[in-house]
C-alpha cells in the first residue's frame, strides 16, 4: 500500500519535464525509461481505459494497445509540457475506437459488475471501491474522477481533455467525490 | 475525510487494478515493425525520388535538346496540395505546378521534369507524407487524368490510383483514392483558376453540388480531398461519376457511436427507447458535423455534432402527435383530429451556431404546406427522417417551426383554429374553463410524461384576443416543454418543446423573485475575498440543483480557480470550491503542490459544510 501510495504521489509532484524526457529516450529505443515511462503512468491509462470501457478486459488490450502506440511514435510527440495529455488522449482515441467496432455504447447495464471481473489479487477494500466507481457512478463523474485522482490533472486540464467546461468538471467531481466518500465511509460503518 | 483522501484511496485502488503487462506491451512493441517506420519508409521514397530527380535533372539536359515535347495528359494531384503534371506519349514530365502553397512545399527542392511518371508519383507521394499532408488522419487523394483519348486516360487514371494505394499501403496505413477523368465541360470553365485549385478538385465539387444543391463552389474549394470524400462518401451520385478505393479517415472526428452518445446523452434519450436512428457526416457552417436524426414513441430528434470536438451545434425536438389517443381522453380532441392546424407542433433550436444546411433541413420536417404561415419561404428537398418513425400511425402529423427564422413568436395557431372550428363560439363564455387539471392533463399526455416526471410546472390562465387559454410550461429532463391550452374547449391550440443546452436550466421569468447575476456574483466574489479586477475568465450560468435554482459561478484569480454554487432565490453560497492550478503556482509551492491542492479542497469543504448547516 505504502508502494501504491509513493507512486500517486509520484504520479501529482512528478514534472511534466521528467516524463518528456522519458518519451525521448523512448523514441532512441530506451527500454528502461519505457518501464519507468509505463510504471508512472499505468494507473492513469488503465484506469481511464476501465472508466470509459468499463469492462477489464477491453481496458488491458486499450492499455496494451496505447504503450505499443506510445514506444512507435515517441518521436513524434512534440515537448509542449503535456506528455500526459498526450498519452490520455492517445487512450481515448483507441477506447472510443474500441467502442465504435463493438458497435456498444460505453454505459452498461445496471448489472455491469458481473463484466467487472477484477483481479483476485486486489485488496476487498480497493476491488470494491473500483466496482463502486465503475458501476455507481455515471461515465462524466468516473473519468473526471479517475482523471483527477489517479492522474492527478487540474480540473482545467481535465475540461481541456474532455471537451467541457471547467465549472462543470468541478462540480461532477465534487458530486461524484461525494459518493465515493458516501461509499467509503458507509463501508467504515460497517454498512457494506 | 478530506477530498485528498478520496482522492489516494481511488488512485491506490486503480492502482492496484492495473493488470502487469509490461512483458506482454514489449514483446509487441518488438513484433511491430518499429512505427518510425513511417518515417523510414518517407525517407526512403523521398532518397529515391531524390536520386531519381537528380539523374533526371541531368538527363533532362540531354532530353530537352530532343525536341519540343507534346503534352499528351495533364495529370493533377489534390489533397490539400494540389499539383499538376504534363506528361507527353512516352510519360515524361514536361512540367509539375504547384497550383497552391502547399504544393510548393511539396515540390519544393524537386525537379521532376524529364523524369519517368512513376517516379514523380512516387516522390510526389512521399513528399505529402514527409510534410504532413497525408497522414492516418487524413488519407484521401484525388487524382484527376485529362487525355483527350477517353480509353487511355481511363487506363492511366486506374493505373495510377492502383500504384497510389500501394505506395500509401506501405506507410501503414490505408490511403483512399478517388480518381476521375476530367470532362469537357470543367475544361472550359474558369473557377478552378479564380479559387487556386486543379480543374479535378473542381469537377469533383460540382459533382457534390450537384447531389446536393445545400453547398456551394466557395464554401467547399477550401476544403481538404480528405473532407470533400468524406462528404461526397455519402452521395451516390458522386459515387457514380468517380473510382475510389479504400475509404475517406474519419480519425479525425469522434466517430459515429460518440455523436450518438453525445446527442442521446443531451437529449436524455435512451438508447432503448429509440424507434429509428440515422446519422450522417457532413460539413456546414465551417466545420465538420454529424447530422443525427433519432426518434423516439414521443419525439422526433434533429441534431447536428460538431465532428471535430463532439459539442453539439443544434438540436431540435418536435413532439410527436398521434390524435386517436389524444381524443380519447380530452373531450374536444376530436375537433383537433379534423383541423390539424390546432394539433400543432414545434421545434426549437436550441443553440446557436445553427447552419443554414441544418435551418433548411429542419424546414422539411414541415409536412403541411398549409402551416407555411411560420416557414414560409422554405422549400427544401423533402426529409427522409420522418418515415421511419411513421411506421405506426398514419395519422401522426408533425409541424415543426423554426422559432428563429420566424422570429420566434410565429406560433399562434389559434387565428386558423377560429376560422374552422367552433372553438371562437365559446370564446367569449368565459366561465366555461375546463379547468387547470383538465389541461394539465392535456399537456402531459401531449409531452408523454408523467406527473412525477416533470419539475418547474407552471400554469397560468392568459387571454389573448377574448380567448381564454391555459399556458402551460414544465421540463421534463432538459427538455423544456410549452402547451397553451384552450380553456374553454381544452383543444391544445399549440405546443413547444426545447432542448436546453447541459442542463436543465430553470425557466425563469420576469416574475420570479431570483436575485440577479451581479447580486450572485457579487456573493461569490466577497465569499472568496477577491475583488472583481482580479479575476478572468468568468463564467456564469443558471441551472437548476435538484431541483434548486442556483447560479453556477466559475472564474479563476492568478493561479487559483473558482467554483461556485449560489443559490438564485436567496443568494446564499451553496458549494463553494477552489483549486490551485499547479501550471500558474510560482516556485514556492511547486516541491508541495500535492499539499496545496489539498488545503484547498478543505477550505471548500468547510464553506459548503458551513453553508448547509444554515
Amino acid at each position: 500500500m505504502i508502494f501504491l501510495m509513493a507512486i500517486y504521489e509520484n504520479l501529482t509532484i512528478e514534472k511534466a519535464e521528467d516524463l518528456e524526457a522519458k518519451i525521448c529516450k523512448i523514441s532512441l529505443g530506451d527500454h528502461d525509461a519505457f518501464e519507468s515511462f509505463y510504471e508512472q503512468t499505468k494507473a492513469s491509462v488503465y484506469g481511464f481505459a476501465l472508466s470509459l470501457l468499463k469492462n477489464v478486459h477491453d481496458a488491458e488490450d486499450v492499455m496494451q494497445t496505447c504503450y505499443v502506440n506510445v514506444y512507435n511514435s515517441a518521436s513524434q510527440y512534440k515537448p509542449l509540457g503535456k506528455p500526459m495529455a498526450w498519452v490520455l488522449t492517445i487512450t481515448k482515441n483507441l477506447c472510443y475506437e474500441k467502442l465504435r467496432v463493438h458497435s456498444r455504447q460505453a454505459e452498461m447495464p445496471e448489472d455491469c459488475e458481473n463484466n467487472i471481473s477484477l483481479s483476485n489479487n486486489m485488496n476487498v477494500d480497493d476491488r470494491l471501491l473500483v466496482e463502486f466507481c465503475l458501476g455507481k457512478l455515471t461515465q462524466d463523474e468516473r473519468k473526471i474522477v479517475v482523471l483527477h485522482a489517479v492522474s492527478g490533472l487540474k480540473h482545467r486540464e481535465i475540461a481541456e481533455l474532455l471537451d467541457i467546461p471547467a465549472g462543470t468538471v468541478m462540480s461532477k467531481y465534487q458530486r461524484a467525490i461525494k459518493k465515493v466518500k458516501e461509499h467509503l465511509q458507509g463501508g467504515e460503518n460497517g454498512d457494506e | 475525510m478530506t477530498n485528498k483522501e478520496v482522492d489516494k484511496k481511488i488512485a491506490q485502488a486503480f492502482s492496484a487494478a492495473v493488470p502487469d503487462s509490461f512483458d506482454a506491451i514489449l514483446s509487441k512493441c518488438e513484433k511491430t515493425p518499429k512505427k518510425d517506420n513511417i518515417r523510414v519508409v518517407i525517407r526512403r521514397i523521398i532518397s529515391i525520388a531524390a536520386a531519381v530527380a537528380i539523374i533526371f535533372t541531368a538527363g533532362a539536359v540531354g532530353y530537352g535538346l530532343a525536341g519540343i515535347d507534346r503534352v499528351d495528359s495533364v495529370i493533377s494531384f489534390d489533397v490539400n496540395p494540389s499539383i499538376e503534371l504534363e506528361i507527353n506519349k512516352k510519360e515524361r514530365i514536361i512540367s509539375a505546378t504547384a497550383r497552391n502553397k502547399d504544393a510548393e512545399a511539396v515540390l519544393k527542392g524537386m525537379d521532376l521534369t524529364g523524369s519517368n511518371l512513376s517516379v514523380a508519383v512516387n516522390a510526389i507521394i512521399g513528399s505529402m507524407l514527409k510534410n504532413g499532408y497525408i497522414d492516418e488522419l487524413s488519407n484521401s487523394i484525388l487524382v484527376t487524368v485529362d487525355n483527350a483519348d477517353v480509353k487511355k486516360g481511363a487506363k492511366l487514371e486506374e493505373r495510377l490510383s492502383k500504384e497510389i494505394s500501394e505506395l500509401m499501403k506501405t506507410d501503414g496505413f490505408e490511403g483512399a483514392v478517388i480518381s476521375q477523368t476530367l470532362k469537357r465541360e470543367e475544361k472550359e470553365d474558369n473557377k478552378a483558376q479564380e479559387h487556386g485549385i486543379t480543374k479535378g478538385k473542381a469537377q469533383l465539387i460540382r459533382q457534390i453540388i450537384k447531389a446536393d444543391s445545400r453547398y456551394t463552389f466557395e464554401a467547399l474549394a477550401p476544403l481538404t480531398i480528405n473532407e470533400l470524400n468524406l462528404i461526397a462518401s455519402s452521395k451516390k451520385e458522386v459515387a457514380q461519376e468517380v473510382k475510389t478505393s479504400g475509404s475517406a479517415s474519419q480519425k479525425k472526428y469522434i466517430g459515429e457511436d460518440e455523436a450518438k452518445k453525445k446527442a442521446l446523452k443531451h437529449a436524455e434519450v435512451k438508447k432503448a427507447d429509440l424507434l429509428y436512428f440515422e446519422y450522417e457526416l457532413d460539413y456546414g457552417d465551417g466545420v465538420m458535423l454529424y447530422e443525427l436524426e433519432f426518434g423516439t414513441a414521443s419525439c422526433d430528434y434533429d441534431y447536428a455534432i460538431n465532428a471535430t470536438n463532439g459539442k453539439v451545434i443544434s438540436s431540435k425536438v418536435a413532439l410527436k402527435t398521434s390524435s386517436g389517443e389524444d381524443g380519447a381522453e380530452i373531450q374536444n380532441e376530436p375537433q383537433a383530429d379534423n383541423n390539424s392546424s390546432v394539433d400543432t407542433e414545434q421545434s426549437y433550436e436550441s443553440d446557436v451556431n445553427s447552419s443554414e444546411m441544418i435551418d433548411s433541413e429542419e424546414e422539411t420536417a414541415d409536412k403541411k404546406p398549409e402551416s407555411g404561415n411560420t416557414s414560409s419561404g422554405d422549400n427544401s428537398n423533402t426529409s427522409q427522417n420522418e418515415s421511419p418513425a411513421d411506421n405506426n400511425s398514419s395519422d401522426n402529423t408533425e409541424h415543426s417551426y423554426e422559432s428563429d427564422v420566424n422570429s420566434g413568436n410565429a406560433i399562434e395557431p389559434e387565428k386558423e383554429n377560429a376560422d374552422d372550428k367552433p372553438v371562437s363560439s365559446n370564446a367569449s363564455s368565459g366561465d366555461n374553463h375546463i379547468g387547470e387539471a383538465m389541461a394539465k392533463k392535456s399537456a402531459l399526455q401531449k409531452a408523454d410524461a408523467l406527473e412525477t416526471d416533470i419539475s418547474d410546472y407552471k400554469c397560468q390562465l392568459k387571454d389573448e384576443d377574448g380567448k381564454a387559454y391555459y399556458e402551460i410550461e414544465f421540463y421534463v429532463g432538459t427538455v423544456e416543454y410549452s402547451f397553451k391550452v384552450d380553456a374553454n374547449t381544452g383543444v391544445l391550440m399549440s405546443a413547444e418543446a426545447e432542448v436546453e443546452d447541459d442542463k436543465p436550466v430553470n425557466n425563469i421569468s420576469s416574475n420570479d423573485n431570483y436575485i440577479d447575476e451581479a447580486t450572485a456574483k457579487a456573493a461569490a466574489l466577497t465569499n472568496a475575498g477577491v475583488l472583481e479586477t482580479e479575476i478572468y475568465a468568468y463564467s456564469c450560468k443558471l441551472e437548476s440543483d435538484n431541483g434548486v435554482a442556483c447560479y453556477n459561478i466559475y472564474f479563476v484569480v492568478k493561479s487559483t480557480q473558482y467554483s461556485y454554487k449560489i443559490d438564485a432565490a436567496t443568494g446564499e453560497v451553496i458549494s463553494a470550491q477552489k483549486e490551485e492550478d499547479d501550471e500558474y503556482v510560482t516556485n514556492a509551492n511547486t516541491s508541495s503542490s500535492a499539499s496545496g491542492v489539498e488545503s484547498s479542497y478543505e477550505s471548500k469543504t468547510e464553506i459548503t459544510n458551513s453553508t448547509k448547516d444554515n
